[in-house]
């Protein structure tokens, strides 16, 4: 946490927003107060409360750090006044509620059948064994995305919890695959060339 | 491991490790100098398992490792390399001959343009690592520190001081046919302009694989590799057991050609490579539905004549459970599911130059008979 005279400085200060959690705009905020107990204490009416709240602490070991970061709300701050003290690169998105993520998974298609399909996932905290799953073409979180279910394709497989508007809590798995972009001319030339030094040196 | 000990300095050390994807072999050639063929992950401490082992049993991996064979680059043979050839700096590397061209080199670089691979295609990053690692020392030693192994090629040869017994690793493939056929096929792998990045490629690098015939002293072993019979038209391991150059002598001890699978499965290797009373071991694979061994090759290797058969692991293990909440949806969202943290380790040991003696055989985790 750094001091407060640092005003005009650029110095983000929960980046590390905890497993997927989104933040919510003010509105919901305020609404799903109840669904989340640490957002209550700190209620304002505008944005600034969480550097206000975070400078009144900043010295002090009563500043419940893992309150903050517990919240929904500790996503990067900027400091700047020139600057929006709050980035919301998803502004529609976090007006709907929001979710908390338990699990991250990231899985690769290893068989394609019918109606499903096998994968191998892995833990992205690497915290557990990799797991072989058969999943359901049904469980995709676009149906549209059907289409790249082959052998390599890769996918995210995020699991917790929606907390909607209204403070409901559902448990909810959200499996997206990964648009993976095409070489480029440079891409290859550039691996050329190393490659080419390389082979002359070990040849 | 606990107090697992570490071979005496003439005693010879056969130590496979297995996971359900990867396999790894490490040799104890005698004085304490270990050989590493190919490399894995022990699922639970997410170490690379020959590393373990060594620190586990005291070795000094920066000093004593002499050699990493990189028999082929699949994905199960090559996890942990990147780390082996880092912390192991005495070692040489011995890589297939099939990987000795300039396609193979534009191959592994340009996907190392764009490092958009996750968790998957993760072996090009790995020969990366070794390809550097090579390149480095080669600029400060001026010596190659690297081999490129082929058939009937010798890439290892010692002498034990204790009883001044020779040990030597000789590459039995890849053949000049395999070799050919590589320039053909890895100019095929290498990414063109516009087209989207794919994981999986279509070429079967098993055809390339560097199978070794390793001797010391009295003790002969075959280390199978994942080399399968295609990789020559007229059976990979049919030409190599019928071979007049093949080393002489029969092995004690095979470690099973990829998996025990059908397609790598040669009736003369047993007949004219093997002792009747050889002990053979291998490791299970899986990916996607494919199981190897299945049945039928289970059923297959029992028949064959030898004194025992080890598996290195399950295919798979007990289920891992998570928090309740995951644990829920991963029940509701999927038709079947299986952990893959089996792991395990089958040890055999002898004393060379020393008839009298039997194999020690030693399993640890998941590894068992069959």
């Amino acid at each position: 946490m750094s001091s407060s005279s640092a005003a005009q400085t650029y110095s983000p200060l929960f980046t590390d927003f905890p497993k997927g959690t989104m933040p919510l705009d003010e509105r919901t905020r305020r609404e799903s107060s109840e669904a989340d107990p640490h957002i209550k204490r700190i209620e304002t009416e505008n944005r600034d409360w969480l550097v206000h709240y975070i400078d009144a602490y900043s010295d002090s070991n009563d500043a419940d750090s893992e309150k903050i970061e517990k919240t929904s709300m500790n996503f990067e701050i900027n400091r700047s006044s020139r600057q929006p003290i709050i980035n919301f690169p998803h502004f529609k998105e976090w007006r709907k509620g929001h979710f908390v993520s338990l699990k991250k998974w990231e899985g690769i298609v290893e068989s394609v059948f019918e109606s499903s399909f096998v994968a191998r996932i892995k833990d992205v905290a690497n915290e557990v064994p990799d797991e072989r799953v058969e999943i359901d073409f049904d469980e995709l979180t676009n149906i549209d995305e059907k289409k790249m279910i082959e052998v390599g394709a890769i996918f995210s497989w995020t699991m917790g919890y929606h907390v909607s508007s209204g403070g409901t809590r559902k448990r909810q798995a959200i499996l997206i695959f990964r648009r993976m972009p095409k070489w480029t001319e440079e891409d290859i030339q550039r691996g050329y060339k190393v490659a080419d030094e390389m082979f002359a040196k070990l040849g | 491991m606990g107090s697992f000990r570490p071979p005496l300095s003439n005693e010879f050390e056969l130590t496979l490790f297995g996971n359900g994807y990867g396999e790894c072999v490490l040799l104890h050639m005698g004085d304490n100098k270990w050989i590493i063929v190919d490399s894995c992950i022990n699922p639970w401490t997410q170490q690379v398992a020959p590393l373990e082992y060594l620190e586990a049993i005291n070795v000094d991996i920066s000093k004593s490792v002499e050699m990493l064979v990189v028999s082929h680059w699949h994905d199960d043979h090559i996890k942990g390399v990147g780390q082996i050839c880092k912390s192991c700096e005495n070692a040489r590397f011995a890589l297939s001959n099939a990987m000795h061209q300039r396609d193979f080199f534009r191959f592994v670089n340009v996907v190392n343009e764009r490092p958009v691979y996750s968790y998957a295609g993760k072996s090009a990053d790995e020969i990366m690592h070794i390809l550097n690692a090579i390149v480095k020392r080669k600029e400060k030693s001026g010596e190659h520190p690297h081999i490129w192994a082929s058939i009937d090629k010798v890439l290892y040869a010692d002498r034990i001081s204790d009883n001044g017994s020779d040990a030597k690793v000789t590459a039995l493939s890849p053949s000049d046919h395999a070799v050919t056929t590589a320039l053909i096929e890895i100019a095929k792998l290498i990414p063109r302009a516009n087209t989207a990045i794919k994981v999986e490629s279509t070429i079967n690098p098993n055809l390339f694989a560097i199978a070794l015939w390793v001797s010391i002293g009295n003790i002969r072993i075959l280390l199978g590799s994942d080399l399968e019979e295609a990789a020559h038209p007229l059976g990979a391991w049919s030409v190599i057991a019928n071979s007049g150059n093949k080393p002489a002598g029969k092995a004690d001890a095979f470690k099973v050609s990829h998996h025990g699978s059908k397609n790598a499965h040669c009736d003369h290797v047993y007949d004219k490579m093997l002792t009747e009373r050889h002990i053979s071991v291998l490791t299970p694979f899986t990916h996607g539905k494919v199981v190897l061994p299945n049945d039928s090759d289970i059923r297959r290797l029992k028949k064959q004549k030898c004194s025992a058969l080890y598996m290195a692991c399950k295919s798979s293990s007990r289920t891992v459970k998570h928090d309740p909440a995951v644990e829920k949806i991963l029940k509701e969202s999927t038709k079947s599911r299986k952990t893959l943290s089996s792991f395990g380790r089958i040890t055999l040991r002898k004393r060379v130059s020393s008839d009298d003696d039997d194999w020690q055989i030693f399993t640890e985790g998941h590894a068992y008979e069959l």
